[in-house]
C-alpha cells in the first residue's frame, strides 16, 4: 500500500505542476500589482523593523546593515507563516476538486510549498539588490544556502501537515492559525538579533526551531561577521525529519476521510 | 475480466444531530470533550454516540471489462456515494473495493475549472486534473476546441463565458478522456438540447468502443439506450442487478411513481375486488411482443385480472407514462357508451386494448394498470403488480423525408390536403 501511494503521487506530478502553475498564475491575475506584491510585503516588514529596532531602539545587527540584516530573516520568516497557514488549510481550499476526483491528496500541500518557495525566490532579489547596494559580500559560507532552503521547505511541509487533520475537522483552526503565526513572529528574531537574549536563557531560546532557520540564512548569507548557533540550526534539523514524518504519517492515516468530515 | 468488484461495500456517515451541540469548532469539540470526560468519570449516562446514517449497506456487485452499466436510483438512494467510493473520492466504512485499470470519473463536468484562467489554460488545468498527461491534451486540443465550438472565446477568461459555453468546454475536455473504466453522473443534464444530443452520441461512441462505462442518470431511456445492464439501489442497497433493462426500469418507474403519488386518501384498497395477473403488450392474438417494437405496429394491451368481487360499477384501466414518468393519458375500459363496455363479472378475465400504430414517438414506455369505482380511478397498487413496459423504435413514417427521430412524445401520421 505504502509504495503504491509514493508510485501514484509521481504519476502525479504533471498534475502538481498544473495546480502550481495555476495558483501562481491567478494571484498574478487577480491583482493589479501581481508580481510586485511578492516585493512590497517583505520591504514593509523590514522597513518597520529596520525604524523601530534599528533606527530607533539602536539594536545590535552584528555588523550588517540592519536593513540587510532584517531582510535576510524576513524571506524564509514569510515563506514559513505562508506555507504553514496554506498547508494546513490546502485540503478546505480545494475542496470542490477533492471531493470529485481521487488524486494522492499529498499533492495539494506541496504545491502550496512549491508556490511559497517560487514567491521567496522572486523575493530573494531585494535581498540582492539590497546588498549590492550596501556593498554586502557574502562570504563562502554562502554554498550552504540550498541546505538552508531545503531545511526551510521541509520544516515548513511537516508542521503544516500536522495540522491538516485538525484544520479539516475544526474550521476554526483557520482562524487561530494567525495569531499563533504573530505570536510566533514575535518570539522568533525576526526583527533583531539573537545576540540581545540574556545568555542564560539563549538554550530555551534555542528550542524554537525558527531560530535555527533564521540564524542559518544569516550566517550562510551575512558573511563572515555572522556566527553559526549549532544547538539552534540542529533543533531546527532535528524537528524537521520529526515534524515531516510524522505530519505525512498523520496526513496518510486521515488523508481518505477528509472528504467526509469537510 | 472483472474490473471493478465490490464485496459487502457499506457507508456510514455520522449525522451531527441537532439536538446535542455543535461538533465542527475547535471550542466546541474542547467543550464537549470536557463533558464527556466528566460524564465517564461521575455521571451514570453512557457516553452519547453519533448518530449514523448508513449511505450504502452491503452492496455488492462486478463489472466486466466492456460492461456499460447504469446505476438508477432514487434521490438520496446512496448512487453519489457509490460512485465517490469507486472513483476513490472516499473509502467505505465496510467491506472492499477492488479496482482494476484506470478509473476515469465525471462526477461533475468541470472540476477544478477556475474562473481566472482563460479557456485555453483551463483546458489544461482541466486535463491535468482528470488524468490526462499534457502531452495527451496537447494531442486532442483541436478536437476539443472544435467539440466545444468556443472558437475565438478560447483565450478569453472563463468567467466571461456563457454558462452554456463554459459546459461545453468542461464537457469536450472530458470526452478526451482515455481511461479503461469511465464513470458518468448525470453529465447530461448540461447545455441545450442540440449539444446534450451530441453528448449522447459522443458517450454512444465511447461504448461502441468497448469501453466500461457506469452511467448514472434519471433519463430511463437514456439509460436503456446506452446500457445493457441496470444496478438500482434504494436507501443505499442494491435491489437489483439484471441485463433484462427493460423489466427492471419498468419496475423502477413504478416505484417511482409509487412515492410520488403517495397522497393520503388515495389508499382505497382495490386488492379486494381484484387481483391483476399479467400486463403486456402483444399483437392481436395475443401473442406478446419481444423488444423494440417499430413505430408502425399495432399495439395491443392485455390485462389479464382475476376478479374477486363483482361489482357493477368496477372499472379498469391504465395509464400510459413516458420514461421521463410524464403520464401522457389514461385510458378505462368504461369510456365509452354503455353498451360498448366490456362484461367484467367475477372470475378470469382477459381485457384487451389498442394502442394505434403511427402515435408514439421512439422511447420507453410504462403502463400502469388503474382499478376503480364509479368515478374515481386509482393506481392499482400491490407488492406484486405485474408492470408491463415497451421500447418503440424505428419504423418511421412512409415518407422518404421521415429518416430520423423527431422530438416530441408522440409521432403520429396524420393526413394532409390541398383544399383551396
Amino acid at each position: 500500500m505504502g509504495s503504491r501511494y509514493w508510485t501514484e503521487l509521481w504519476r502525479c506530478r504533471e498534475l502538481l505542476v498544473f495546480l502550481t502553475w495555476r495558483d501562481i498564475v491567478v494571484r498574478y491575475k487577480q491583482t493589479t500589482f501581481g508580481l510586485a506584491w511578492v516585493w512590497v510585503r517583505p520591504l514593509m516588514t523590514m522597513l518597520v523593523f529596520t525604524v523601530v529596532f534599528g533606527n530607533f531602539a539602536k539594536m545590535p545587527s552584528d555588523g550588517l546593515p540592519y536593513s540587510v540584516f532584517v531582510l535576510i530573516a524576513v524571506l524564509p520568516w514569510q515563506f514559513f507563516s505562508n506555507s504553514f497557514s496554506g498547508v494546513a488549510n490546502s485540503m478546505n481550499d480545494n475542496i470542490s476538486i477533492i471531493s470529485k476526483i481521487y488524486f494522492p491528496r499529498l499533492i495539494l500541500p506541496i504545491s502550496v510549498v512549491i508556490v511559497c518557495f517560487v514567491d521567496t525566490l522572486i523575493a530573494a532579489v531585494i535581498l540582492v539588490v539590497l546588498m549590492l547596494w550596501f556593498g554586502c559580500s557574502p562570504n563562502w559560507h554562502i554554498v550552504f544556502t540550498p541546505l538552508f532552503l531545503l531545511l526551510m521547505f521541509v520544516f515548513s511541509l511537516g508542521s503544516g501537515l500536522l495540522l491538516v487533520n485538525l484544520s479539516v475537522r475544526y474550521h476554526d483552526v483557520r482562524y487561530i492559525i494567525p495569531f499563533f503565526l504573530q505570536f510566533a513572529m514575535y518570539i522568533s528574531p525576526v526583527g533583531f538579533s539573537i545576540s540581545i537574549v540574556p545568555a542564560n536563557w539563549r538554550l530555551l531560546y534555542d528550542m524554537n526551531p525558527l531560530v535555527g532557520l533564521i540564524e542559518g540564512f544569516r550566517w550562510a548569507l551575512g558573511g563572515s561577521a555572522m556566527s553559526l548557533d549549532i544547538t539552534a540550526v540542529a533543533v531546527t534539523c532535528v524537528l524537521s525529519v520529526v515534524f515531516i514524518f510524522l505530519g505525512i504519517y498523520s496526513f496518510r492515516r486521515t488523508e481518505a476521510t477528509f472528504v467526509d468530515l469537510i | 475480466m472483472i474490473i471493478i468488484n465490490t464485496e459487502a461495500v457499506g457507508k456510514c456517515y455520522s449525522v451531527p444531530d441537532s439536538h446535542r451541540e455543535k461538533h465542527d469548532t475547535f471550542l466546541g469539540a474542547v467543550a464537549i470533550g470536557a463533558r464527556h470526560a466528566w460524564r465517564q468519570l461521575f455521571a451514570k449516562e453512557p457516553a452519547d454516540q453519533h448518530d449514523n446514517f448508513w449511505a450504502l449497506r452491503d452492496v455488492s456487485f462486478s463489472i466486466k471489462e466492456g460492461d456499460r452499466v447504469g446505476l438508477i436510483g432514487r434521490n438520496g438512494s446512496g448512487k453519489s456515494t457509490l460512485l465517490k467510493i469507486i472513483s476513490r473520492v472516499t473509502e467505505p466504512t465496510k467491506g472492499r473495493i477492488t479496482l482494476r485499470g484506470r478509473v476515469r470519473s465525471l462526477l461533475e463536468v468541470g472540476t477544478g475549472f477556475h474562473p481566472e484562467l482563460t479557456g485555453r489554460e483551463n483546458i489544461y488545468l482541466n486535463g491535468a486534473i482528470l488524468g490526462m498527461s499534457y502531452s495527451d491534451v496537447n494531442r486532442k486540443f483541436d478536437e476539443i476546441v472544435d467539440f466545444a465550438e468556443i472558437g475565438h472565446f478560447l483565450d478569453m477568461p472563463v468567467k466571461r463565458y456563457s454558462s452554456g459555453m463554459y459546459v461545453r468546454l468542461a464537457f469536450a475536455v472530458a470526452t478526451q478522456l482515455e481511461s479503461e473504466i469511465l464513470i458518468l453522473d448525470e453529465v447530461l443534464a448540461v447545455g441545450d438540447v442540440q449539444f446534450q444530443k451530441k453528448c449522447i452520441r459522443t458517450i454512444e461512441k465511447m461504448a461502441e468502443q468497448g469501453r466500461t462505462i457506469l452511467f448514472v442518470s434519471h433519463n430511463m431511456d437514456a439509460v436503456q439506450q446506452l446500457c445493457h445492464r441496470i444496478l438500482w439501489l434504494e436507501s443505499g442497497r442494491l435491489v437489483a442487478d439484471s441485463e433484462d433493462t427493460v423489466e427492471v426500469s419498468g419496475r423502477y418507474l413504478s416505484s417511482t411513481e409509487n412515492q410520488e403519488n403517495a397522497a393520503p386518501g388515495n389508499d382505497v384498497n382495490t386488492e379486494k375486488f381484484l387481483s391483476i395477473r399479467q400486463v403486456y403488450v402483444g399483437n392481436e392474438v395475443g401473442l406478446p411482443y419481444m423488444g423494440a417494437i417499430p413505430m408502425g405496429t399495432e399495439l395491443y394491451l392485455y390485462i389479464d385480472a382475476y376478479i374477486y368481487d363483482q361489482q357493477s360499477d368496477l372499472n379498469v384501466g391504465y395509464a400510459l407514462r413516458t420514461a421521463d414518468g410524464l403520464v401522457l393519458y389514461l385510458s378505462c375500459a368504461k369510456d365509452r357508451d354503455q353498451e360498448d363496455w366490456p362484461n367484467i363479472e367475477a372470475g378470469k378475465c382477459v381485457l384487451r386494448t389498442q394502442i394505434p400504430s403511427h402515435f408514439l414517438n421512439e422511447g420507453l414506455f410504462h403502463v400502469e394498470v388503474m382499478v376503480g369505482l364509479q368515478l374515481e380511478m386509482h393506481r392499482y397498487d400491490h407488492d406484486n403488480c405485474p408492470v408491463a413496459t415497451f421500447t418503440i423504435q424505428g419504423g418511421f413514417g412512409s415518407s422518404p423525408y421521415w429518416t430520423s427521430r423527431r422530438d416530441g412524445v408522440l409521432a403520429p401520421v396524420f393526413p394532409w390536403k390541398r383544399v383551396d
